[in-house]
């Protein structure tokens, strides 16, 4: 069930609202995490039993890793329970996100026949995953206390807003919150409004980007012109901002509206002016869950240059690998790991010399070439496409079918466009808040917003989120 | 105070052996093939006694099925010479396997009409649709026989995966 599903926004939020605010405080919890497992089964019902276990194995996990450095004063019964549990937590994610392209390489190398479709996974693995592992880590570094309680340790793995796609929240910053927090009226209404931002973004800009994207996916990557070639990677790069972006809002937005903050998980990631700056800006929590996880342990960049790049490598591969098990998702985590690279030990002086302005240009670019391995489904579509974006392609520079879509999506382009910048959100809330204009008026344009979108989601046909796969 | 780090220990790997039931009763009756389509219908073929079918194009599936070969990865039907016969042998490999449920209506829906064309004069055509029918729905691959041999046709499917 997507946030912007019909049956989510009048059914099973305004339920949940419901049952949430009639609940006296004590009680909250529970009825968050019953609600999050209910979400979950209704997702993925014949996952459910399966996530009663991994919640039960994980529970017991990280008891265990507290009641050995705690209790017994064992580091190393500590740390094989954590690495025990890790390897559990990963064999799984394992099996359903890369049995498959496993099997496809053994059968592609080995000529064998053995099968490789890999029957659906439960919402949210790659992100409930993350969840648990954060956890674990963190009670293996006294960051935080093991839970006790069933019931909170639920609602931090299930967490409805952030179930399915994140943000991925580390436990140390959600316990603190999930024991007290602070719910109320204002809290309410401003985790509306970005709710109600988030589905405007995903409703009225993602999805209507996204025909024109689609349409020109479906055509072959070498007959494109050099202008729809790069008008299909321009309407990717912004459709996939503001259905990823929107989704994270909607679920911030939600968290809220509970009583929870999470941090923003974007922020304004196209006007960066370098690639390091990129990927702080986008998916902020999946760049944060690696960089605390996985970098700094390695030694991150405190260890000598060549460990540094051993360690961006790593990184940026198994980034490029969370995404999907395909070679594309391997060659973009690379190509991002070697720009990375290069960014930082090659053209790092020459860089600070040239303005921030300047340097956005060739950033967008090496990021919507980026998004161009993200979006094929092989490495050979990606090249043709490239190649296309380069005039190489039998449409040759301009030809009618780049006019005709260029024509249909100029101004949702241009507001996309403009809506990816900070100016955007600065100059609506100006004006929103000037003194002189009543408190209705805001009503009025979020009434507005709202309508608009119950039209979309009614007219169009189901939807996902595009990191949903992930 | 007694450490209770040996029930969490047991706790979580009973927890395991949990999980490792769940995935076997998931995906343990249900296991995709990697089978060549073709190969698994010569195996069916050989079982049956193929005289009185013939091998069918994409129209005719659609016809009697309402299903389009192209949306699965394989589809092979032998249908009657005539239509005073009711033997078929139908093996469709699933491009997914959310798809079975659309392949086992159809296969119902196929059944029923053929019943209800020899119901009342074709005894033993009713008979062979009532008593040797057999569906058979394995993982990605799904298996629909009208035949005396209907078993022996569901022991060289099963086979053939």
């Amino acid at each position: 069930m997507a946030f912007s599903e019909l049956r989510f926004v009048f059914v099973f939020l305004p339920f949940a609202l419901l049952l949430h605010k009639v609940m006296p405080m004590k009680g909250k919890n529970l009825i968050l995490a019953l609600l999050s497992l209910l979400f979950f089964a209704w997702g993925s019902p014949k996952y459910f039993a399966l996530m009663l276990v991994i919640l039960a194995f994980n529970y017991f996990s990280g008891l265990l890793i507290a009641e050995k450095k705690e209790e017994e004063n064992d580091p190393r019964g500590a740390k094989y329970a954590l690495i025990s549990a890790v390897v559990v937590n990963l064999l799984l994610l394992g099996f359903f996100k890369y049995w498959g392209f496993l099997l496809e390489n053994v059968n592609a190398v080995f000529k064998t026949h053995l099968a490789t479709r890999v029957t659906s996974s439960p919402i949210g693995v790659s992100f409930f995953t993350f969840s648990v592992l954060s956890y674990l880590f963190d009670v293996y570094r006294g960051k935080a206390p093991a839970q006790r309680n069933v019931i909170h340790f639920t609602l931090f793995v299930t967490f409805f807003p952030k179930l399915v796609s994140g943000p991925i929240v580390p436990y140390a910053e959600m316990e603190q919150q999930i024991m007290e927090r602070k719910i109320g009226a204002i809290r309410f209404g401003r985790g509306s409004r970005l709710f109600l931002i988030g589905l405007s973004k995903k409703v009225l800009l993602a999805d209507t980007l996204g025909k024109t994207f689609y349409a020109l996916s479906a055509l072959d990557p070498g007959s494109l012109s050099a202008v729809s070639a790069w008008l299909g990677a321009v309407c990717y790069a912004l459709m996939l901002y503001f259905d990823f972006g929107g989704y994270s809002d909607m679920a911030i937005g939600l968290a809220e509206m509970f009583g929870f903050t999470f941090q923003k998980n974007f922020d304004y990631p196209y006007m960066s002016a370098s690639l390091t700056e990129f990927w702080r800006r986008w998916h902020i929590s999946l760049g944060a869950w690696f960089r605390d996880y996985v970098y700094i342990p390695l030694g991150g960049s405190r260890a000598g240059t060549a460990k540094t790049i051993r360690n961006l490598l790593i990184v940026w591969l198994l980034t490029g690998i969370w995404h999907g098990a395909s070679w594309n998702f391997v060659f973009w985590g690379l190509y991002y790991g070697l720009l990375l690279l290069l960014e930082k030990f090659v053209f790092a002086k020459i860089l600070e010399k040239i303005p921030n302005f300047v340097r956005r240009i060739p950033t967008l670019l090496l990021v919507i070439i980026g998004w161009v391995f993200f979006f094929s489904p092989s490495l050979g579509f990606a090249f043709r496409w490239l190649g296309s974006m380069l005039g190489l392609g039998a449409g040759g520079f301009l030809d009618s079918t780049a006019k005709y879509y260029l024509s249909g999506c100029a101004v949702i382009l241009v507001i996309s466009a403009f809506g990816a910048y900070p100016l955007a959100a600065k100059l609506g809330n100006q004006t929103l808040r000037r003194r002189r204009w009543p408190v209705y008026v805001s009503v009025v344009w979020f009434a507005a917003l709202m309508i608009l979108c119950i039209a979309g989601m009614t007219v169009s046909t189901y939807s996902s989120f595009l990191y949903f796969q992930f | 105070m007694r450490s209770n780090a040996f029930l969490y220990e047991i706790g979580r790997w009973a927890a395991v052996v949990v999980g490792i039931v769940c995935l076997i009763v998931l995906f343990g009756g249900n296991s995709v093939s990697g089978a060549d389509p073709q190969e698994v219908a010569e195996a069916v073929t050989s079982a049956v006694d193929m005289e009185n079918m013939q091998l069918a194009d994409n129209q005719m599936v659609k016809r009697f099925y309402g299903l389009d070969p192209a949306d699965y990865e394989g589809c092979i039907l032998y249908y009657p010479n005539t239509n005073m016969m009711a033997e078929e042998v139908l093996i469709v490999k699933l491009k997914d396997i959310s798809q079975q449920q659309t392949v086992s209506d159809a296969i119902e829906a196929r059944l029923q009409t053929q019943k209800n064309t020899f119901e009342g004069y074709g005894v033993e055509q009713f008979d062979l649709l009532t008593n040797h029918a057999v569906v058979e729905l394995r993982g990605n691959y799904v298996l629909f026989v009208v035949s005396d041999h209907a078993e022996a046709a569901r022991k060289a499917f099963r086979g053939a995966l």
